[in-house]
């Protein structure tokens, strides 16, 4: 018998924007996708075998980017839900909203354990949008696990607050200990360059990405769902995916996947594995 | 030539759907309905000017703040200004308010305002940095002895878990609280 395919919620809070792409994107991936309001009954939502949090502006970022949309009701059934073991994806203003739910990463589930803090760039500060060179840290989380480890993947980034920070002492140690750091800023050649702009926000480590301590849920400040067919790649990146889109011709070649197409079927293995073992 | 300290208050002078949201957010999902009764917000510039007097000091910023926009929008804020005398927090408070005051950690916004106020070729403004201050209306007026006033000041300031603050982050911001008998508290930071 044909197993299904798994059903993905792309989670809509009020004042998001990516969640049209998000869903194209993942469906691209073979998963079967909806945008769930943030406000629909969460025993529809609990239905769903994972969740992508979007990237946008959750309510305007009002007070702190993530802060309010972290204190509705359907995160409470995201709580339950990851700890049942289902792949939960934040991804920009998503990240945000998990990092201040304390959803990742995940010590105590359910403490704020870090920020993710307003950029510091030299000369410059506020919203700031470019293309970022990822290398892959870590393949055991629902966003990473379809890559090889030391994979450089270049993907954009756009955002005003995406510094991982925290306050506690030894955090960050224990978070590469635990293999926690998923996504990390590299240059264009995959070499470490802690500084901008391969690093483009003064994020601690060059961090892009963290997973809970289970894998399971994932922060990640890059954009996959911009990266996701070839077409989107400029020509003028750097490397072979910069590359093979200048060498692309005609629409069937453009409309291949790109380099962030691997996240969403990270996310399609994750899940299909899980029900698997279910 | 001395330096003296000002305190610049930037508020809108129309609805804030900000202080709007976050009350929202503190009575319907945060469960203090019975404590929290109103919200607004406001920016406040902590800047320190060389002027040979306080009033040319003042008078530098006003003619900043009026002529550049680089503070304020004349269309929709309203700016006060005043000589920081070290009660800017919770100088003007009513009796049932604290105020929550919050800064970021590490920013480049002062370094960019400083830079802008520079480029307008205006001399004197030396330090700049910009606080959130939140005016926290209670349903009853507190007391400097009342049991738990700080424990729920801090549930409403400082983001500790998913259930409790809103505020401020801790690993990415200071927060302090001002208290309308002229006290102020640290709250993160």
């Amino acid at each position: 018998m044909t197993r299904p395919y798994p059903r993905i919620a792309v989670i809509r809070f009020p004042g998001m924007n990516c969640e049209e792409e998000t869903r194209r994107a993942v469906a691209a991936a073979g998963l079967a996708c909806d945008v769930f309001m943030w406000n629909g009954p969460t025993d529809e939502l609990a239905l769903y075998d994972g969740y992508v949090l979007p990237g946008g502006f959750s309510y305007q970022d009002r007070v702190r980017a993530g802060a309010i949309a972290a204190k509705d009701r359907v995160v409470d059934c995201l709580f339950e839900e990851a700890a049942a073991g289902k792949p939960v994806i934040g991804i920009c203003n998503g990240a945000q909203i998990l990092l201040e739910a304390g959803l990742v990463p995940g010590f105590e589930p359910g403490r704020v354990e870090m920020g993710l803090a307003t950029n510091i760039m030299p000369d410059r500060d506020g919203y700031y949008t470019r293309w970022t060179h990822l290398e892959v840290v870590d393949t055991g989380s629902s966003a990473t696990c379809s890559f090889g480890r030391g994979d450089v993947v270049p993907i954009p980034v756009a955002h005003a607050e995406g510094r991982f920070v925290t306050s506690t002492e030894g955090l960050l140690d224990r978070l590469e200990e635990n293999g926690q750091v998923v996504l990390r800023y590299v240059g264009p050649d995959g070499a470490s360059d802690p500084g901008f702009p391969s690093n483009p926000n003064g994020s601690s480590r060059a961090i892009a990405g963290i997973r809970n301590v289970e894998g399971n849920v994932v922060a990640m400040m890059p954009h996959p769902e911009r990266a996701a067919w070839l077409f989107q790649v400029p020509e003028r990146l750097a490397g072979p995916w910069g590359a093979s889109r200048r060498s692309a011709r005609g629409e069937r070649t453009l409309l291949e996947p790109g380099p962030g197409a691997a996240v969403m079927r990270s996310l399609r293995t994750f899940a299909e594995r899980r029900s698997e073992e279910a | 030539m001395a330096t003296f300290k000002l305190s610049l208050a930037v508020a809108l002078k129309v609805g804030d759907n900000e202080a709007r949201s976050a009350l929202e957010a503190l009575r319907a999902k945060m469960d203090l309905e019975d404590e929290v009764r109103d919200l607004a917000c406001e920016e406040l510039w902590e800047l320190e000017v060389e002027a040979p007097s306080a009033e040319r000091a003042q008078a530098i910023v006003r003619e900043l703040v009026e002529t550049t926009n680089l503070f304020a929008n004349p269309n929709k804020h309203r700016f006060s200004l005043a000589l920081d005398d070290g009660s800017s927090g919770g100088g003007d408070l009513d009796e049932d308010e604290i105020a929550i005051l919050v800064s970021d950690r590490e920013s480049t916004e002062s370094a960019s305002i400083l830079s802008a106020i520079r480029r307008h070729g205006t001399a004197g403004v030396v330090c700049a940095r910009k606080w959130v201050r939140w005016r926290v209306r209670l349903t009853r007026a507190p007391s400097p002895e009342q049991p738990g006033l700080l424990p729920l000041i801090r549930r409403i300031g400082v983001a500790t878990s998913r259930r409790d603050g809103l505020l401020s982050n801790p690993h990415s911001q200071i927060a302090r609280a001002a208290f309308p008998w002229g006290d102020e508290k640290p709250l993160a930071g």
